[in-house]
């Protein structure tokens, strides 16, 4: 059993060096994905495919440790750790002696894992039980069978919900916004729904539970702005892009006046995104990397047990080296 | 008064009943509600509700006479904006997708001349 944790522990060491060259490339390309001159929509998929990247390694690594041991245990294939050459050992089936280096760390990833994945749960699931709260004091509104109105002071205008999203706004904001504003308003956040750009959110920070610290945020700025570029795109679209940018401006300004105990409503920065609407014609894309994304991961598991031979051997040959030097 | 306590399925039922008749006594609201709760039960939440400053009182003879402290629209109104507070604040926007970034006044006003030159033949 100790021998097992210990394998076990070797292999997360493994799989987060994997994690982490996979961030280190990854960094750099997401800082370049908020350079480019794509279609909103477009840099947001692929600043969520970037974000997966780390992921998609470890889940490679893990199938290439594990998948060679497993047939061995189901008694597929003989022992592949008969003729071991003497290079480092990963194999969960017969556990060697652990490097106690590589235990130490790999006990730190899962306790540092664990530990950001339950505070995000934690959050998540508190603030899933007030939005719930919050819905359920809202009524449809006149604007649509889509949009939840609640009765209240704060500036609220969001897509709101991951698995059922709806648009939610408050009677200040509707009172307070011309009629054209409003639709415009309306438009962006149905765009969010469509996009189901809330989902997406949580998909981003799962994702990042497996990388390494800076991709997430890197990840997610990158994101959130190109997000909210491909909404005003969609709001542009149909009401054009000064109108929409005029939108904006005076949500923004709504969000100034107290309001009790709220903070101003937070998104992406709002200079770049008027300028955009101002000087470039709106693309409106559909978003396709909730679809893309694990689509690639269910396409990664057999390619990585198809290659899980020489995929495994290169990583206890990594393994071999680390341990020397 | 904590507008973010949520109020129980069987408080919430004694409030709506409150807010539509104004004022009641413990068998008055038993009555409205023509439930089968123990009159009891109906005493005791109507005393939770209180210490909760839900409800004020006043001794009538042997009984209590209750009667909301806001009106229903007013505590649906605090609720919501405690709860956008608490989904807003503290980096608990999660499940949201927001419309628009935090900005100053002289950024705003910059930006909406922009948007007005833009509009100039």
């Amino acid at each position: 059993m100790i021998a097992t944790l210990g394998a076990f522990l070797e292999t997360v060491a493994v799989l987060a060096a994997a994690s982490a060259l996979a961030s280190f490339a990854v960094l750099p390309a997401l800082a370049g994905v908020r350079r480019l001159r794509l279609a909103p929509a477009v840099r947001a998929d692929l600043a969520l495919a970037a974000a997966a990247l780390p992921a998609g390694a470890v889940v490679v690594v893990a199938v290439a440790v594990a998948f060679p041991s497993a047939l061995d245990l189901l008694g597929f294939v003989a022992d592949h750790c008969d003729d071991h050459g003497g290079h480092g050992h990963l194999c969960l089936a017969h556990p060697g002696v652990a490097a106690p280096s590589l235990v130490a760390i790999g006990a730190l990833v899962v306790a540092s894992t664990l530990l950001r994945a339950g505070r995000w749960v934690a959050t998540r699931a508190a603030a899933a039980r007030d939005l719930a709260a919050l819905l359920r004091l809202g009524v449809p509104a006149a604007e649509g069978p889509d949009v939840v109105c609640v009765d209240g002071r704060t500036v609220l205008c969001h897509a709101a919900g991951a698995w059922a999203p709806r648009v939610l706004v408050s009677t200040r904001l509707i009172a307070g916004l011309p009629a054209e504003l409003l639709s415009a308003a309306l438009e962006h956040e149905r765009a969010h729904v469509r996009r189901r750009d809330v989902l997406a959110r949580d998909v981003l920070t799962v994702l990042g539970l497996l990388a390494w610290p800076g991709v997430l945020s890197a990840a997610v700025a990158a994101w959130e702005q190109a997000a909210e570029e491909a909404a005003d795109a969609a709001a542009a679209a149909r009401f054009g892009g000064p109108l929409t940018a005029r939108t904006l401006i005076a949500v923004a300004r709504m969000s100034l006046s107290p309001a009790p105990a709220a903070r101003p409503i937070v998104g992406a920065r709002l200079e770049q995104r008027v300028r955009a609407l101002l000087d470039r014609p709106p693309r409106h894309r559909p978003a396709l990397a909730l679809v893309a994304v694990p689509a690639l991961f269910v396409g990664l598991v057999p390619l990585a047990a198809l290659n899980a031979e020489p995929l495994h051997h290169a990583a206890e040959t990594a393994l071999h080296y680390i341990l020397e030097a | 008064m904590d507008p973010l306590e949520a109020l129980g399925p069987l408080e919430a039922r004694v409030m709506g009943a409150l807010w539509s008749t104004g004022t009641g006594t413990a068998r008055e609201v038993c009555t409205t509600l023509a439930e089968e709760w123990a009159y009891t039960t109906i005493m005791t939440t109507l005393d939770r509700l209180h210490k909760k400053d839900m409800l004020a009182r006043e001794k009538e003879g042997l009984a209590w006479r209750y009667r909301p402290v806001l009106a229903r629209d007013a505590f649906e109104r605090a609720r919501v904006d405690a709860l956008a507070a608490r989904l807003l604040g503290a980096r608990r926007d999660l499940g949201l997708a927001a419309l628009v970034d935090a900005a100053d006044a002289a950024t705003l006003d910059r930006l909406a001349e922009l948007i007005e030159a833009r509009r100039r033949p």
